[in-house]
């Protein structure tokens, strides 16, 4: 199976996340970002980090885009007992599946590793979370290449939403100039 | 803006404030009808859009638990998932992206042309293209779909041009920027089109007809709307005769609410009479179409104007 794939059967459960609202993340290093944590404690904050970047992996992100994934699903835990429960036994079953040494596997083995559980709770969660929390955050944004809200700037009516040249322009008929 | 009395039964009671219910209130504003107009949203503006998908979402869309069942997919995967339809003055018309075609012949004959499809149960439309053509006309005229009425098309983007080039090299003969609800020019007192990007998340530049900027204000501005939002229908009642008596709602606090009407009418199946099953169902809610489902409740034409 490939990563899309593999990526696409996390259910999209973005209806709880709903009223997801992050916190700012100042991060140093792991021991500092870790002991901010409400009710994960430190190894499972290391475990998620890993975990998040592998379900939606880029590389031009840094590790604090992440760490405010987890520190989001650590918020949720804190007031909801059902989503501490699967987030604790989530990452407990990834340790056990894997002689506790998941977060020091090769990346391809920690994708083998979540593939086993794709379909359980813990990683719905996760996913579910983090394609709002990872996505609808503006650093992330910026560093995508996303340029965002287009009304401050009057839209793109002026800003190249037709400046493609590669190609030869269609004709009037089918494509009339702007007004 | 109008405001009539629970009590009043000469008023129109329309449930659903989009592109069904809100043009029904301008129109027979228009005609000098008393409109009740109950909208389960709350009511928002052109200002108070945000070119943002998630904040957009949790702004417009139906975040109530939605319920599914059976073995497709959806239902496996995310059952309870809020439907991107939208709560909210304007309804779905906020939403939307505008795209105004009409229906071609063969297609109001899906069970004659595509003949028995296997666990399908296609039906053929009880209308015809020539039918409807007066109606899809007044429509275009009114919500100025491009390439219709002497309006034109609108620019292409630069995924337009891959498109074009794409397609006319496959051999496609009609390619074109589409007919669209959307203003390529200044027109009825909206803007054209800026390219925002973010149709979805609700019109900032009000360049695409939605109910919200068009027909509601048009309809208030004849004294004759009670526009209500934060309403949310519950039941709608009616007499031994099958004639509506009124409309039951919750307001923004809860609060149930019985509207007294001379008729009443809703877009989407909302049966909930105690005494529904007096009134046969119309087979429309129960058979999928590629438009949004359009019905009157209950069904019977004395009950409609």
């Amino acid at each position: 199976m490939k990563r899309r794939e593999f990526l696409q059967k996390g259910a999209i459960v973005v209806a709880g996340a709903a009223a997801m609202v992050s916190g700012v993340a100042v991060v140093g290093d792991a021991a500092q970002w870790t002991a901010g944590l409400k009710t994960l404690n430190a190894h499972e904050g290391e475990t998620l980090l890993k975990v998040t970047r592998q379900i939606f992996p880029h590389d031009r992100l840094d590790d604090t885009d992440y760490i405010k994934v987890v520190q989001d699903l650590d918020a949720e835990a804190a007031t909801t007992p059902d989503t501490a429960k699967v987030l604790h036994e989530g990452v407990a079953t990834l340790d056990r599946n894997t002689n506790n040494k998941f977060i020091t596997m090769s990346s391809a083995d920690q994708v083998a590793a979540l593939k086993n559980i794709e379909t359980s709770p813990f990683f719905q969660k996760v996913h579910g979370t983090e394609l709002v929390s990872l996505y609808n955050n503006h650093a992330v944004w910026k560093k995508l290449g996303y340029q965002g809200a287009s009304y401050p700037i009057g839209g793109y009516i002026h800003h190249g939403f037709n400046d493609l040249n590669w190609l030869p322009d269609p004709p009037e008929s089918a494509s009339p100039k702007p007004a | 803006m109008a405001r009539f009395d629970p009590n009043d039964d000469s008023v129109v009671v329309i449930i659903g404030s989009g592109a069904g219910g809100g043009t029904l209130a301008n129109e027979l504003c228009q005609k000098g009808f008393k409109v009740v107009l109950l909208e389960a949203g709350k009511h928002q503006s052109s200002a108070t859009f945000r070119n943002d998908e998630w904040f957009a979402f949790n702004q417009l869309a139906w975040l109530d638990k939605r319920t599914t069942s059976g073995n497709w997919q959806i239902a496996k995967d995310s059952p309870n998932l809020p439907a991107w339809t939208c709560k909210t003055v304007g309804g779905t018309t906020v939403h939307w992206a505008g795209a105004s075609l009409r229906f071609q012949e063969h297609e109001f004959k899906a069970k004659t042309t595509y003949s028995n499809v296997t666990g399908a149960n296609l039906l053929d439309w009880p209308l015809t293209l020539a039918e409807l053509d007066p109606y899809y006309a007044r429509a275009e005229l009114k919500m100025g779909v491009t390439r219709t009425n002497d309006i034109p098309g609108l620019p292409g983007n630069n995924n337009f041009k891959v498109m074009y080039n794409g397609a006319t090299r496959a051999g496609y003969k009609t390619v074109h920027t589409g007919r669209m609800a959307i203003n390529s020019r200044p027109r009825d007192d909206r803007s054209s089109c800026w390219q925002l990007g973010f149709c979805f998340q609700g019109c900032k530049s009000g360049a695409k007809w939605s109910t919200l900027y068009t027909e509601i204000p048009k309809a208030e501005a004849t004294g004759k709307l009670d526009l209500r939002p934060e309403s949310r229908a519950l039941q709608i009642q009616h007499d031994k005769q099958g004639k509506a008596t009124g409309v039951l709602y919750a307001d923004k606090d809860g609060k149930h609410v019985f509207q007294k009407a001379r008729a009443s009418c809703s877009t989407r199946p909302l049966r909930l009479s105690p005494r529904a099953s007096q009134i046969p169902p119309v087979r429309s809610a129960r058979t999928i179409c590629a438009t949004p489902p359009v019905r009157f409740t209950p069904p019977s034409p004395s009950r409609f104007i």
